[in-house]
């Protein structure tokens, strides 16, 4: 009997040790595989006992704060409406957008980095504090930004192309983020026809317009194809324009409103914004040479950036881009769809000296210690044009405010570079309003776009908006047109 | 006091396993109060206190028996009460003052009866006694706590699952007989053409006392007793008989038994489907083994310490799921640790049983470890998803009153057998 019992036993050995195997397989080697299953509802305790991190503006203003209520249980709250779709939300219901899902672990202390005294935290099951996120937004500038804006669906963004940095970024209509977790409120924000979730700025797709013209410019000078100088006689400057049987008509050489007759000079169209001259400059660039500048530029691919950016595009899905495209897209129309934030960077090329600095919304994360965990430094992101040229299409774009359809800024008190675009837009309703301006026009330190969805006229409706935004930044001593 | 002995490696190690066991009290409080709270010692204090009670009363009256089996099932016993505690602290007070009466259990079978081979000389009567609680259980048990089956026997508040005294009577009775028929069992050959046959006339005590106890559990599905019935059956023929056909027919039999249960009963079915796949009904029928290995994965290597983690969403987690909550807060290495000592109390039972001249008690000790050993695995296999999930508790850790005096019972006996192995010796 002894033999069998020993036998037995030994039996007894081989089941526990695969029982130990089992256990070493749950406990260590697909552990946190399981652990993070959405079903695991201590995910969602823990996450609102974490003391979120704060969200500053660049001057230390708080703009997304926490409350802890009796249950130990912390809620977010925000103090600047028109910041809702940068900063986005932290729902327990809804989940989290744009900043607060982006930087999530940041915020929810999950990256630990330079700080020990997190790290004991978490060894000591105390509360867990998130990193704090230092903005490059300065909230004064946003609130008047967002003031400025019509209560109609437009956007606006200020950055300094010297850094990349956006000092401030607006889109109309907005939401509370506070009243996020109300479902009456959620409901009417999801059923809102103009889309309040979405931020415009850096997700809204919309037809160019004349503004374009600054990047057919720029290509047209950077490869030596025209001059500044360039001179366009006759139906060359006045139309109609026939390209592969379609006809672009005379009216749209916008001449007549801004005083002037045929021959034209490149930088003159360029102030009266004549589209039949850009697309005769984007015919002879060729669609090769005008394709290689829309993505030197930033088009076709995705923009890194601290939230969520849209793609903007040349052409449609699987769209073809033949002459008649080539032509249309040389004045910002046809299948071009670009978001405001695309524009900007165009308009950042110019201003600074022919290099886009790469987008930044986050100057910084620290700790709660006040450790530095992570601190972009300004990197270029394209470089699309030389630094002459940038100079050659920064002189026409002051020559836009001097002479030509800017002129809204000319009394703003220092001088401005900028463009007016008038879009078409696919709808058949009134064109969407367009400014990208730049000052002070030698050495700029603000960039700025803005776009007012049917607003009409970029000349009456986004100039003096622009013009307003460069005053309050830049403390400018004119004034703007009301 | 005349043939009084200190058992002084005894109660060295209930000393050690009481620090441990007050230790982890005294952490609990502080996790709990930030600071040590008097009434929380109390109890442990109490358990401690009677294992040392239960050690001299054994140097009175059984003094040679094995002293490490008593600090083994203290240790596991005590971490048992603690964990129940954090869970649920009034079930942790029931928990005690049914470990409290085990012990008391245990106390007594140091005296009465005199040899253990009286148990051998009633077999007849234990095997009525399990008939009669089989038959009591369907026609006038109780469903105390919803669960749909009549499991439990008692009224005025007091109840107790005949199953834990059925295991134990089943042990006593297999024991007894197949010590009796042993020569016949393993000589005796029935031979029709080539093959030889075991002599199933034998047998068939054996196969209708276990029959009947499967009845009962397959009305009140209680699929892990099953196994659990058939595994002590299986191993202590073996072990009697030294015949590997016994084993081999009862796994090759009980192999068709589940392939016909899982083509006539749809719950055995949904069983198997959630073994296979848990993840595809972590919302339904699999939520509990699925929320059971989050919490492992939830506490690691280390755990997240007592107190300090989020057990109580896992169904049943006091009861079959306790591996769970210990996994969760104790980790990997308390689970390895207390599943280690839970072997270790098997190998000791095991070496009892070798050591012991008389076979009735040979196999009495091996049947009982037998069941220990099996149900440890059947349950730990179960939440680890090593086999389709069958409750049954896991032995001085799970929360059952009749489960902890049925667990504390059986160390009597081993205490006992190895009390009167040394006593032959001497």
């Amino acid at each position: 009997m002894n033999t069998n019992i020993r036998r037995l036993g030994l039996f007894f050995l081989v089941a526990f040790g695969v029982i130990l195997a089992d256990i070493t397989y749950w406990q260590v080697i697909d552990a946190s595989s399981v652990a993070a299953r959405p079903d695991n509802f201590r995910l969602g305790i823990q996450a609102a006992h974490v003391r979120r991190g704060l969200i500053l503006d660049r001057n230390g203003q708080v703009l997304a704060s926490r409350v802890i209520d009796r249950q130990g249980f912390v809620h977010r709250t925000y103090a600047d409406p028109s910041l809702s779709q940068t900063i986005g939300y932290d729902s327990p219901r809804y989940g989290k957008s744009e900043l607060e899902q982006s930087y999530d672990d940041y915020l929810s202390g999950k990256v630990f980095g330079t700080s020990w005294r997190s790290l004991i935290n978490q060894w000591e099951h105390k509360q867990v504090v998130g990193d704090n996120l230092s903005l490059t937004i300065d909230d004064t500038l946003q609130r008047q930004v967002a003031s400025l804006l019509p209560n109609t669906p437009s956007a606006a963004i200020v950055a300094d192309p010297r850094t990349g940095e956006i000092l401030a970024m607006a889109s109309k209509p907005g939401f509370d983020a506070n009243q996020i977790n109300n479902s009456t409120y959620w409901t009417s924000l999801l059923q809102d026809p103009n889309s309040p979730l979405i931020n415009r700025a850096t997700s809204g797709y919309y037809p160019p317009g004349s503004t374009f013209k600054t990047l057919t410019l720029s290509a047209a000078l950077d490869t030596g194809t025209e001059s500044l100088d360039s001179v366009f006689a006759g139906t060359q400057a006045t139309g109609p324009l026939t390209v592969s049987g379609h006809v672009f008509p005379a009216k749209i050489n916008n001449l007549a409103e801004c005083f002037q007759t045929p021959p034209v000079t490149l930088v003159t169209a360029f102030a009266c914004s004549d589209n039949i001259v850009y697309a005769e400059v984007g015919l002879r660039l060729g669609a090769t040479q005008f394709l290689r500048y829309t993505s030197a530029f930033g088009l076709s691919q995705p923009t890194p950036f601290d939230i969520p950016v849209g793609v903007s595009h040349v052409t449609n899905v699987g769209g073809s881009f033949h002459d008649v495209d080539l032509a249309a897209a040389s004045f910002g129309q046809g299948q071009l769809h670009v978001t405001p934030l695309q524009m900007l960077m165009i308009d950042e090329a110019v201003a600074n000296n022919g290099a886009i600095e790469k987008p930044v919304l986050v100057k910084r994360v620290t700790a709660p210690d006040g450790a530095i965990v992570k601190q972009p430094s300004p990197s270029v992101l394209y470089t699309p044009i030389s630094a002459a040229t940038a100079s050659k299409v920064r002189d026409a774009m002051v020559n836009v405010v001097q002479t030509g359809s800017g002129y809204a800024l000319k009394g703003l008190g220092i001088p401005a570079a900028g463009k007016t675009g008038t879009a078409e837009p696919g709808d058949g309703g009134r064109p969407h309003a367009w400014f990208i301006a730049f000052a002070p026009a030698e050495h700029p330190t603000v960039a700025v776009v803005v776009i007012v969805e049917h607003g009409g006229e970029g000349a009456l409706v986004a100039a003096p908006i622009a013009c307003h935004i460069l005053q309050a930044s830049l403390h400018a001593p004119g004034s703007c047109p009301s | 006091m005349r043939g009084f002995r200190f058992r002084r490696l005894e109660l060295g190690l209930l000393v050690a396993s009481g620090v441990v066991t007050c230790g982890g009290f005294a952490y609990l409080s502080y996790v709990e109060n930030h600071r040590v709270l008097q009434h929380d010692m109390i109890y442990p204090g109490l358990f401690v206190l009677s294992t040392l009670v239960l050690s001299l009363w054994m140097g009175r009256f059984a003094s040679g028996a094995d002293q490490v089996v008593l600090p083994l099932a203290a240790l596991v016993s005590g971490t048992g009460i603690l964990v129940i505690t954090r869970l649920d602290g009034a079930l942790g007070h029931k928990q005690l003052v049914w470990t409290l009466l085990g012990e008391g259990g245990v106390a007594v079978l140091m005296v009465v009866p005199r040899h253990v081979s009286s148990f051998r000389l009633y077999k007849y009567t234990w095997a009525s006694i399990g008939l009669f609680l089989i038959l009591a259980t369907i026609f006038a048990g109780t469903d105390i706590n919803g669960s749909g089956y009549r499991r439990w026997i008692g009224a005025g508040g007091v109840y107790f699952q005949p199953v834990e005294l059925l295991k134990i009577l089943m042990a006593v009775f297999f024991a007894a007989y197949l010590e009796e028929k042993h020569e016949l069992l393993s000589t005796a050959r029935l031979k029709i053409g080539p093959v030889y046959l075991p002599p199933v006339q034998y047998l068939a005590p054996l196969v209708a006392m276990w029959g009947l106890s499967l009845v009962l559990l397959v009305k009140q599905n209680d699929l892990g007793s099953a196994l659990l019935f058939l595994g002590i059956f299986l191993a202590m023929i073996y072990v009697g008989t030294a015949r590997p056909v016994y084993p081999v027919t009862g796994v090759m039999m009980y192999a068709v038994g589940v392939y016909a249960a899982f083509h006539l009963f749809s719950h055995v079915r949904d069983r198997t489907e959630v073994w296979l796949d848990p993840w595809a009904h972590a919302a339904g029928s699999g939520y509990q083994l699925v929320q059971g290995l989050i919490a492992l994965g939830v506490g690691g290597v280390g755990g997240q310490g007592l107190g300090q983690g989020m057990p109580y969403k896992v169904p049943v987690v006091t009861t079959d799921f306790i591996l769970a909550a210990i996994g969760e807060e104790l980790g990997m290495a308390g689970v390895v640790g207390l599943l280690a000592l839970l072997l270790y109390l098997v190998f000791r039972g095991l070496s009892i049983a070798i050591r012991t001249p008389d076979g009735f008690q040979k196999l009495l000790a091996t049947g009982l470890m037998s069941m220990l050993a099996i149900q440890t695995i059947v349950i730990v296999g179960g939440t680890t998803r090593l086999m389709p999930l069958t409750g049954v508790p896991l032995p001085f850790l799970s929360y059952g009153g009749s489960a902890a005096l049925a667990n504390w019972v059986m160390i009597g006996f081993l205490l006992k057998i190895s009390s009167e192995t040394m006593r032959a010796r001497a």
